[in-house]
């Protein structure tokens, strides 16, 4: 029993913060509030996934929001013109799938640092978002596109539905694939990894290009839930994506982690923001209570980790041959 | 992420990935070409094509704005050794602006502010440092964790608002000059002074490349490898401190969000000076010419009277391509 | 691998000089920098369309500035520090922060540089004139509107801005002193949503579950009030819920001609952005401009949205 309790922080963490907003605000258990929970944490987990794998394989994707806004901006505009949806949403993921693409090539090819490669990636992106759209913002999508963000299935709203179906798919992806196994085997040891017949960097070109879809189809959702599209969007989402995947567990030396733990994470940074927005938390606040949450997170942690004799993070990793 | 990751390579694994040569750690230029020459090309561009870049006036112009962004790269540079990062400089920037700033109006001698302003960044560098060498937190979680704390505090302290108006004492730091150059840039000249003294005529600098280059082998060596770490954080959040406070005084206010972005702004320069986040080189000079290049760009641009959208793209540009033919220069070369 | 550097290398050459094509150094006509808040919200971008159409009428050349990073005051400082070094004629300064850009101004009072400030006072240094839309009295009218819509009586929910930035708290300022005339009127909650429309949803969204029965939400700018709209759309509550922006922006004006959002208000951009290098272009040719142009706003609501429509 303590053993599950110290293994399963994250766990723990989320209820407790349910069971706080629960005492501290009598509308927070309603089915409406966590319906509205889930559907606004469905961005960041589709984001998070992609991210996720990223740092799985020791990488890091920090273009993703600037990428977002680029083929969202994109798409919306092809959204506007003809009978079909379908043109603009094919737009949006050849935009993130190039972009992803590039990524990947720049990082197993050129060698780029991750963080580098995608960081110059984002202003690339973000510019071009901003020259193309003039300062503009595009409005108002036709009912069938904006049924992917503001629609309903047997009651539950369509992003819940994405959300869960992206989630099946990868974890499926992750966990039973040789591919999957091969994303782990590159973060855990890239040379050795090559040296066992693994083209690793095509493991990587595929992360980041997935990754890219990933954010294309996020960015539809998002488009499609706010019914406008405009340059600006997305400047926070790397961090929150890479936070997510932290406070669930994935840590930054790859090779760990999964999805699973993302989901958590992507969870607790939701349930915080909207228990802030539903106490009435000051805005000058709320970026000082979302940090120290951030941190109390991960301390409580490494506290497990110390109590179950884990050990700490350095000693416990031992040198692979 | 590359930081971190050779934690879990044998020595001979770092070696065929990072392959430091001997000279890396002596020569504080160790990996400078790509970047210099990134510098040349821009400063041969802009002086034919913007209007008095190439004068005396723009020259002061253009250090006086790159000033706090080369002090606080010195500090990251120094972090980015190590192996880690730190995201919370511009964050803990506005807070010892706003504290300084807040001293300031409720009275208080200049020099005790700026020592609190100065203090505050000390101390938030220090919570990392805690963190990341005794709690083992990742650097990037725990310096992400205190940008959000930081910058809140700064907006709960002034309540959101700016402070303006200091004493002409306290705005001497940010406007006065001295024989012909501004004084931040003397700060920043001195600030490299002393880490260049500290990284490379001292133990302590052996000791940072060396837990950069492999934590356990620094571990295994008998380097005290949390004091390393500690103090390292610790040096990047003051000199975030400083300038906070160099910045105020040359704005003549306190706002509580100016230091946003100073992060990233901070790591480009790093890198592109040529420090890998890989950890165990780079040098400091690298990281001067990265935020050389920076500010020159920005100014250059301004100069020219591109409008924000097209700088968004030209910078991305400019400082990928600078990365990439260093990064394809130092592949050739291996 | 040489081969591959030299392309790169003159790849890089070819998009500099493409880029540098843009801006051309013209000699005789009149040299104006507008400087912005960013380039992001709509506001600013009918601003510079407005100036271009000045500078384009009075043959002066006009460049746009604005921080990469929107609203932050090092960079506009930054901006005037350049424009003084590119000697310009005017600088046509729309401050993102009205007491950190003082710094600015004085240095280009210092190099004699005329400044024409525009939209958000700044609050020292010496600029020629003051193109004046108070966003205090702007948030005001609509304030006082909302009020006398609800009959004085009712739950409201206030969005602000960007915290610390300086339209945040004219806005808010405004917002709130008006409501203060109506003691039947009861703020349940005032949130920031950083003039941004998917932080308004959001936000909205949460808020709607702990206060399901206000009569109005009072926006700082027309973004998130549409983000507003979105949200009580989704939650079925269109018309049972008032809602106010500022701006009154094409999106705006959409909504009020279809009944989603209450009112807006004018606060002219173009109109700033014009008559801001006008007096610039007035003042360097030696003629008499007023210490203070005021730019008069209006309310935008379903009466008279239908010639906002038309344009």
């Amino acid at each position: 029993m303590r053993r599950f309790l110290l293994g399963n922080t994250r766990l723990l963490i989320a209820l407790a913060i349910v069971i706080a907003l629960t005492f501290m605000s009598p509308v927070f258990l309603t089915k409406d509030n966590l319906l509205n929970v889930l559907r606004q944490m469905a961005l960041l987990v589709i984001l998070s996934i992609g991210m996720t794998m990223a740092i799985i394989t020791g990488g890091i994707d920090l273009s993703i929001g600037s990428v977002l806004a680029l083929s969202s901006c994109l798409a919306a505009s092809f959204l506007k013109r003809g009978d079909s949806m379908w043109p603009g949403v094919m737009v949006a993921f050849a935009i993130g799938g190039a972009a992803g693409l590039l990524n990947g090539i720049m990082i197993a090819k050129v060698k780029l640092p991750p963080f580098i490669a995608t960081y110059g990636m984002g202003w690339i992106t973000r510019g071009i978002a901003y020259v193309y759209m003039g300062g503009n913002i595009i409005y108002g999508f036709r009912p069938q596109f904006r049924f992917l963000g503001a629609g309903y299935l047997m009651g539950i709203p369509m992003p819940i539905i994405v959300m869960a179906c992206v989630f099946t798919a990868f974890y499926i992806f992750l966990h039973r694939t040789v591919y999957g196994r091969n994303i782990y085997a590159v973060g855990c040891n890239e040379a050795a990894t090559r040296l066992s017949g693994v083209r690793t960097d095509r493991v990587i070109i595929m992360v980041y290009t997935l990754n890219g879809l990933l954010v294309a189809l996020a960015g539809l959702l998002y488009i499609a839930r706010l019914n406008a599209a405009e340059p600006v969007i997305g400047e926070s989402f790397p961090l929150e994506a890479i936070a997510a995947t932290l406070v669930g567990g994935t840590p930054f030396t790859g090779g760990e982690g999964g999805i699973t733990g993302t989901l958590f994470g992507a969870f607790i940074l939701t349930l915080l923001s909207n228990g802030m927005n539903l106490l009435g938390v000051s805005s000058l606040w709320q970026s000082a209570v979302l940090g120290s949450v951030i941190v109390l997170a991960i301390l409580a942690e490494e506290v497990s980790k110390l109590l179950t004799g884990a050990g700490p993070r350095l000693k416990r990793i031992s040198p692979s041959p | 992420m590359p930081w971190e990751r050779d934690v879990n390579m044998t020595p001979q694994l770092v070696r065929a990935e990072s392959q430091p040569s001997p000279r890396a750690r002596a020569s504080i230029l160790s990996k400078v070409p790509g970047v210099l020459y990134a510098f040349i090309f821009f400063i041969a561009v802009f002086g034919v094509r913007a209007r008095g870049f190439l004068s005396l006036a723009n020259l002061v112009n253009v250090s006086l704005q790159g000033s706090i962004l080369a002090i606080v790269s010195l500090g990251m540079t120094l972090v980015i050794m190590t192996g880690g990062i730190d995201l919370s400089i511009g964050s803990v920037l506005s807070l010892a602006g706003a504290v300084t700033g807040l001293l300031l109006h409720g009275g208080s001698p200049v020099p005790l502010a700026i020592l609190a302003g100065l203090l505050t960044g000390m101390v938030c560098g220090a919570i990392n440092g805690f963190l990341i060498s005794r709690l083992n937190f990742f650097p990037f979680i725990s310096t992400f964790g205190m940008m959000g704390i930081a910058q809140g505090i700064a907006l709960v302290l002034t309540d959101g608002a700016s402070l303006p108006g200091f004493s002409p004492a306290f705005r001497a730091i940010g406007d006065s000059v001295v024989i012909g150059i501004p004084l931040p840039v003397w700060i920043a000249g001195a600030v490299f002074g002393v880490i260049y003294f500290f990284l490379y005529k001292t133990t302590f600098g052996a000791r940072v490349y060396a837990v950069g280059g492999s934590k356990q082998v620094a571990r295994l060596s008998g380097i005290p490898v949390s004091r390393v770490l500690l103090s390292v954080y610790t040096i990047s959040g003051f000199l975030a401190g400083l300038g906070g406070v160099v910045l105020i005084s040359r704005m003549n206010s306190a706002n509580p969000t100016v230091g946003a972005g100073y992060e990233f702004d901070a790591i480009a320069a790093v890198v592109i000076g040529g420090t890998p986040f890989s950890g165990g080189r780079g040098g400091i000079g690298g990281s001067i010419l990265g935020a050389a290049v920076i500010s020159v760009l920005k100014n250059g641009l301004n100069l020219m009277g591109l409008s924000a959208p097209w700088q968004l793209t030209v910078i991305g540009l400019m400082i990928t391509a600078a990365i990439v033919v260093d990064v394809m220069i130092y592949n050739r070369k291996s | 691998m040489k081969k591959a550097m030299k392309i790169c290398l003159a790849m890089c050459l070819v998009l500099v000089f493409v880029a540098l094509g843009v801006a051309q150094a013209a000699e005789k006509p009149f040299e104006i920098v507008i400087i912005l808040k960013n380039l992001v919200n709509p506001v600013w971008i009918d601003m510079k369309k407005g100036a271009e159409d000045a500078a384009a009428r009075y043959g002066a050349k006009l460049t746009a500035l604005a921080p990469l990073k929107a609203d932050n005051n090092e960079e506009q400082v930054r901006a005037i520090e350049d424009s003084i070094i590119r000697k310009v004629d005017a600088i046509v300064l729309i401050p993102s922060d009205s007491k950190g850009i003082i710094p600015g101004i004085e240095k280009a009072n210092k190099a004699g540089i005329p400044v024409i400030n525009v939209n958000t006072k700044a609050h020292g240094g010496k600029c020629e004139t003051f193109v004046a839309v108070e966003n205090y009295d702007a948030a005001f009218k609509v304030a006082d509107a909302m009020a006398k819509k609800l009959g004085g009586q009712g739950k409201v929910i206030i969005l602000e801005g960007v915290p610390g930035a300086q339209s945040t708290m004219d806005l808010n300022a405004g917002t709130v002193d008006a409501l203060k005339k109506y003691p039947g009127i009861k703020v349940v909650a005032s949130q920031t949503a950083k003039f941004q429309r998917a932080e308004a949803m959001r936000v909205m969204e949460n808020l709607l579950q702990r206060y399901p029965d206000i009569d109005a939400v009072l926006a700082a700018n027309d973004e998130m009030a549409l983000g507003a709209v979105e949200a009580i759309d989704a939650a079925g509550k269109t018309g049972k819920i008032l809602v106010s922006g500022l701006d009154a922006n094409a999106d705006a004006v959409k909504a009020i001609a279809e009944g989603k959002l209450t009112m807006s208000c004018d606060k002219r951009s173009y109109q700033q952005g014009y008559v801001g290098v006008e007096m610039a272009v007035k003042f360097l040719r030696g003629e008499k401009i007023p210490e203070r142009v005021v730019i008069e706003t209006t309310l935008v609501d379903k009466s008279n949205v239908d010639q906002y429509l038309k344009k």
